[in-house]
């Protein structure tokens, strides 16, 4: 494509501040020693850091976030690598495509009505506030991203190979393991970093589905700023927005990292 | 040899079928017992009356007849689809340039510009929302400025109102927009902008006549999504928008859980959950048909 016309350039500039912006001034705030919003910053200081550290709201909560994320997207990516094979079994079959439609509806449903289903229908279980139903929302959640992921994994996957492997003897647990998984990896990896992502972010549905006891990072987060509101959230939102960063530059490494194979 | 390969196929037609029904099962569960099942109680909750915050037996449409037939509702109805539309035509004005400056710049720069537009994603939306607190609020960055520079001496109302929301989420949005739309300009042929240059076309006449009609499918798909996600967001319009205003998501949070109006929260949730999902289906059927056309 030719170069672009310098009030394109100008308006994508502008466009970039206004997204950064609020992230920055987010930033500047947590170092401010004032605890309102002064503007030009007034004075520097970390006492921010130190207590939310020290005062450990969001200490456990934070744990809790990873902890969740990491094993809603392991149980995401068995359940994506099961629904990926029935559907490249399936084809063109009809079923095939209402399976399909299933296995997406959770990307379709808002998360704040699914947020109220869930709230309703895991009342009477027991299962507010309790890590195995935050769980049990974040794995269907993680689901649909893990799924297309491997999906495109699958679809790359090469059925001679598994049909040499057969013909060699192998069992079809072996096959599975020997030649369908090592392909899988690439899916696997991505739909991991993606399904983690949407587990850490996912916030109105956790928020909906726990009340004390239970808390995620982001539902910590909402909870001390309409309680308190003072540039505590704003250090811990610092520091969530270096993750991020750090995060972006992490998936972009992993794009490049397999591209040659690709 | 003969008689294994004559009785493969009729054998490997219903094996396939239960092994390929017995992988996908567990999926297939969990998506039904956590999604279906929760949404088909909700719509038995939208069928009846309460009493005493009480669900009694017996299905009624008197939920719906009474958010359909209300002018209140229609006016909410209303406010919701235009804002959500606000939304999404500011996500594509903004979108826009970003997205053909980042087709147009080169492999190293562009990797550091896709940087730019996906680092926010990455960033929790109510730690995004509190960004925009600190800029919107009556001692914000902008009040702040506009007070120092006496433009105004009252702090201006830009948040707590649909202006703040509006605000907030085409921020919040904007990353999808501009991918999507980066996706359509990628699979776009230069030669073809090029040739209208040579051909003596102006940069605005060459957009207008031949980036945007091509984008279309790119511009469609962003601003589907764009709105059936503000549709349904909840959390920037809370967090800058405030529980007052009229906007469907925040009544249907209201009623649930300030309220403790079911049968109201799950009828107009079910209102909304349809109209998200026309609106999918709609943009699957146009993009299909837009690549019918394209392809023949």
């Amino acid at each position: 494509m030719t170069q672009t016309s310098l009030p394109v350039r100008i308006a994508a500039a502008c466009t970039y501040i206004f997204m950064f912006l609020p992230l920055m001034v987010i930033i500047l705030f947590s170092f401010s020693d004032r605890s309102y919003f002064t503007f030009p910053p007034q004075g520097f200081s970390l006492k921010w850091y130190v207590q939310a550290w020290e005062g450990g709201q969001f200490f456990v909560p934070a744990i809790r976030s990873v902890a969740l994320g990491t094993i809603a997207t392991a149980i995401a990516a068995v359940l994506a690598i099961g629904g990926g094979l029935s559907i490249r079994r399936l084809k063109e079959r009809p079923v095939a495509r209402a399976i399909e439609l299933t296995f997406l509806s959770p990307l379709i449903v808002p998360h704040l009505i699914l947020g109220i289903a869930l709230l309703h229908f895991f009342n009477p279980p027991g299962l507010i506030d309790t890590f195995t139903g935050l769980l049990l929302a974040h794995v269907v959640i993680v689901f649909p991203f893990m799924y297309r992921t491997v999906l495109v994994s699958i679809h790359d996957l090469n059925p001679q190979m598994e049909e040499a492997s057969e013909l060699l003897g192998a069992s079809s647990v072996q096959t599975f393991r020997h030649v369908i998984l090592p392909s899988l990896v690439p899916g696997l990896a991505a739909g991991g970093v993606l399904g983690f992502i949407v587990s850490f972010d996912q916030f109105t549905i956790s928020m909906l589905i726990t009340q004390r006891e239970q808390i995620t990072l982001p539902v910590a987060i909402y909870k001390y700023l309409y309680d308190v509101n003072d540039p505590v959230v704003a250090a811990v939102s610092s520091v969530l927005v270096a993750f991020g960063f750090a995060l972006t530059l992490a998936v972009q490494g992993l794009r490049r990292a397999n591209l040659p194979t690709a | 040899m003969s008689s294994i390969s004559s009785s493969r196929p009729m054998r490997t037609r219903g094996r396939v079928a239960f092994t390929a029904l017995l992988l996908g099962a567990p999926a297939l569960a969990a998506t039904a017992a956590l999604v279906a099942a929760p949404l088909a109680q909700m719509f038995d909750a939208s069928l009846r009356h309460q009493d005493f915050g009480i669900l009694q037996p017996g299905f009624t449409l008197e939920n719906y007849r009474a958010l359909l037939g209300s002018v209140q509702y229609a006016e909410l109805f209303y406010k919701t689809i235009a804002a959500a539309a606000l939304v999404t035509m500011l996500c594509a004005l903004f979108g826009f340039p970003v997205a053909l400056h980042i087709a147009a710049a080169g492999p190293r720069h562009r990797a550091f510009l896709y940087f730019l537009v996906t680092a926010p994603l990455l960033i929790n939306t109510v730690v995004r929302s509190y960004g925009w607190l600190l800029m919107l609020g009556n001692r914000g960055l902008i009040n702040t400025v506009l007070i120092a520079t006496s433009i105004t001496s009252e702090p201006l109302p830009l948040s707590g109102n649909l202006l703040g929301m509006v605000i907030g989420a085409t921020q919040v949005f904007l990353p999808f927009m501009i991918l999507s739309l980066t996706t359509s300009l990628d699979g776009l042929d230069s030669r073809l902008i090029e040739s209208a240059g040579i051909l003596g076309a102006s940069r605005i006449r060459t957009f207008l006549d031949v980036t945007l009609p091509l984008t279309v499918p790119g511009l469609i798909a962003g601003s589907v999504l764009v709105f059936s996600l503000m549709l349904g967001a909840i959390v920037t319009p809370l967090m800058l928008g405030g529980s007052a205003i009229r906007y469907l998501s925040v009544t249907i949070y209201t009623d649930a859980f300030v309220l403790f109006d079911l049968p109201r929260a799950t009828a107009s949730s079910a209102i909304l959950l349809l109209a998200v999902t026309c609106l999918y289906a709609l943009q699957r059927h146009f993009i299909r048909s837009y690549q019918d056309k394209a392809t023949t």
